[in-house]
């Protein structure tokens, strides 16, 4: 059989792996509906202005607090704003977080461990301590002290975020190297003359993508969760930008006289992170040969 | 199993200084003269070199970090802007936190691992996903967001419990009271962890070997599960906690700011919220330093659980 022949074959063993890996994944319900819910999010985010009733910032004096009407679905809180809109905005924040931490995260973090990994060694062994020291402190103790160093902001809690997600990214990427430079394909590699980083990213990369994708999916909830948090205590977006943790900071002042402030902003974060979370697991299950039943 | 000890404990030490240096430069990094702080905005150029002087900041960095770092070895940790010790008040809020720790790693151990026993052996069965749809749902509830909602159901509407403070242990029934609610909110994040992670490795500890041999022997399923799955599976949990402890204390700054308690996670808050930087780096040195310690002492009970591990 001819070279060429087999990679036109319909037998292509890529394309075949991936419409077994589509077909597996279509049949876990809750996966597809996580991957909808998510996409719903990232639709709201990017098209907000668009969708949202109202600006995030307008207000409307005549009606404070007000409840659910046609007018206002979701109500008002304490400035007159409408929350629906708000939630909407808010999604901004947390998806912009969410994406773009995990991503600092993983340029960072997937060529160190990857290198780790190939190398070991002394290399292996200074990679490793580098990463305790930053698992030495808590996730949001480093949060607080790099908020307290940089000042709050968007920008710094996805900053601060993403370095938190470093060690993750760095443990799975090594794990992943250590395994996968003693298939035969590295040694077919270096025979070809490949260089190391050839090796490292033409080779190694593509075959570790899945591991990557399903962390990815896990640190984006985490992520979005921990912007809510910085800016609930006021280290990440500053009001009046919109951001559920903010609104749900704004709601602490009125639980007794407008309860559903708190709930809705809160809501959003839930089915955010659980849209993430129940897709995370799917992946997983479908791309996990180990975990499949 | 001596040379395991030495090793872990000096990776740990390795780490601990790194930690510290990296907590000393933080500090160093935020912009303004500390000097300007310290000498209460006096600009007098006499004044400043004298408060440089006093406070080595005229020194070299590595000169300034030995300095530093001896006096914190002897827990002397400075003061903060109001002149207290810094170590005396840590001190002074750390059992809080402490209190609160152990009441939610209770309320967790007490949820998470036997519904994740009971979903491995029940796999596929009704209880199996209500207990893993429920612990996914825990997973991704914020603890702020639970402690809002708990505030409102039972401290406003229902006034069973008091919503926020702190009341000291010479009054149990009033601090359990008040413990009561934050616990649960730091609890059931951890509890949904538990139970994952308690379902899985119980799932692998039924499908090995020696519970085949279990069972051909003839003992009884709850003797299979009791005796010989869940030890297996109990010593993969003591990692998870260690894993788990960092989560722990993010979660105790967090649910100590709602429910108002003054402790070790309140602390850091307002250190931040009020710019002191010498009560910031004593914060954050302490917990680091307490949680590489934790994490120290969870490898180690490990490797006396699985002696597989002391020969790698």
């Amino acid at each position: 059989m001819s070279v060429a022949a087999e990679t036109t074959s319909p037998a292509d063993p890529r394309a075949r792996r991936r419409r077994l890996l589509r077909k597996r994944f279509l049949r876990r319900p809750m996966a597809v509906g996580g991957l909808l819910v998510v996409a719903v999010f990232v639709v709201v985010a990017i098209f907000a202005p668009w969708l949202a009733p109202y600006g995030a910032g307008a207000t409307d004096f005549n009606s404070l607090l007000a409840h659910p009407s046609s007018k206002h679905l979701l109500g008002t809180d304490e400035l007159g704003r409408d929350v629906l809109s708000r939630v909407f905005w808010g999604a901004r924040a947390s998806m912009q977080v969410g994406f773009l931490s995990t991503m600092l995260a993983m340029v960072i973090a997937v060529p160190v461990g990857m290198v780790a990994g190939y190398y070991r060694g002394w290399v292996d062994t200074v990679i490793a301590r580098l990463t305790d020291v930053l698992l030495a402190f808590p996730f949001l103790i480093l949060a607080v002290g790099l908020a307290a160093i940089l000042g709050p902001s968007l920008l710094n809690a996805t900053l601060a975020l993403g370095v938190g997600a470093v060690p993750g990214f760095v443990r799975i990427a090594r794990g992943e190297m250590l395994a996968l430079r003693e298939e035969d394909y590295v040694p077919a590699a270096i025979v070809n003359g490949a260089n190391d980083a050839t090796i490292i990213f033409r080779h190694i990369l593509p075959n570790m993508t899945s591991t990557l994708l399903v962390q990815a999916t896990v640190t984006i909830p985490g992520a979005i969760v921990g912007e809510a948090v910085l800016s609930f205590l006021g280290l990440g977006v500053q009001p009046p930008t919109p951001s559920w943790g903010v609104m749900l900071q704004d709601a602490q002042s009125y639980l007794a006289q407008a309860p559903r402030l708190a709930i809705f902003p809160g809501l959003a974060i839930v089915f955010a992170a659980l849209a993430f979370n129940v897709l995370g697991d799917g992946l997983r299950d479908v791309l996990d040969p180990r975990t499949t039943r | 199993m001596g040379g395991f000890l030495i090793r872990r404990t000096g990776a740990a030490l390795v780490v601990l200084v790194l930690a510290s240096m990296l907590v000393f430069l933080g500090v160093r990094a935020i912009p303004g003269d500390p000097a300007i702080a310290l000498g209460a905005e006096n600009r007098d150029p006499a004044v400043l070199a004298a408060v440089r002087h006093k406070y080595m900041l005229d020194r070299p960095l590595p000169v300034q970090y030995a300095h530093w770092i001896s006096l914190a070895i002897r827990g002397d940790l400075g003061v903060d802007q109001r002149q207290l010790s810094v170590a005396h008040t840590i001190v002074t809020r750390l059992p809080i936190t402490l209190e609160l720790a152990l009441l939610s790693i209770f309320v967790a151990t007490l949820v998470g691992i036997p519904a994740g026993v009971i979903a491995a052996v029940r796999r596929g069965k009704p209880s199996d996903y209500a207990a893993t749809a429920v612990a996914l749902v825990g997973l991704s509830v914020p603890h702020f967001w639970l402690g809002l909602l708990m505030i409102v159901w039972f401290a406003v509407d229902l006034h069973w419990l008091p919503a926020s403070g702190y009341v000291t242990m010479q009054h149990p029934l009033a601090n359990l009271e008040h413990m009561l609610m934050p616990s649960l909110v730091l609890g059931a994040g951890f509890a949904a962890v538990l139970m994952r992670q308690m379902r899985s490795s119980m799932l692998a500890s039924l499908g090995a070997d020696y519970v085949r041999t279990a069972r051909a022997k003839g003992l009884s399923e709850l003797r299979v599960v009791g005796r010989h799955a869940l030890r297996n599976s109990l010593i993969t949990i003591t990692t998870v906690m260690g894993l788990q402890l960092g989560a722990l204390i993010s979660g105790a700054v967090i649910t100590e700011t709602i429910f108002g308690i003054a402790g070790f996670g309140r602390l850091t808050i307002d250190a931040v919220n009020q710019r002191d930087y010498t009560l910031i780096q004593g914060v954050v040195l302490v917990a680091a330093v307490g949680y590489v310690v934790a994490n120290l002492l969870v490898d180690v009970v490990y490797s006396l659980l699985n002696p597989r591990i002391r020969i790698g």
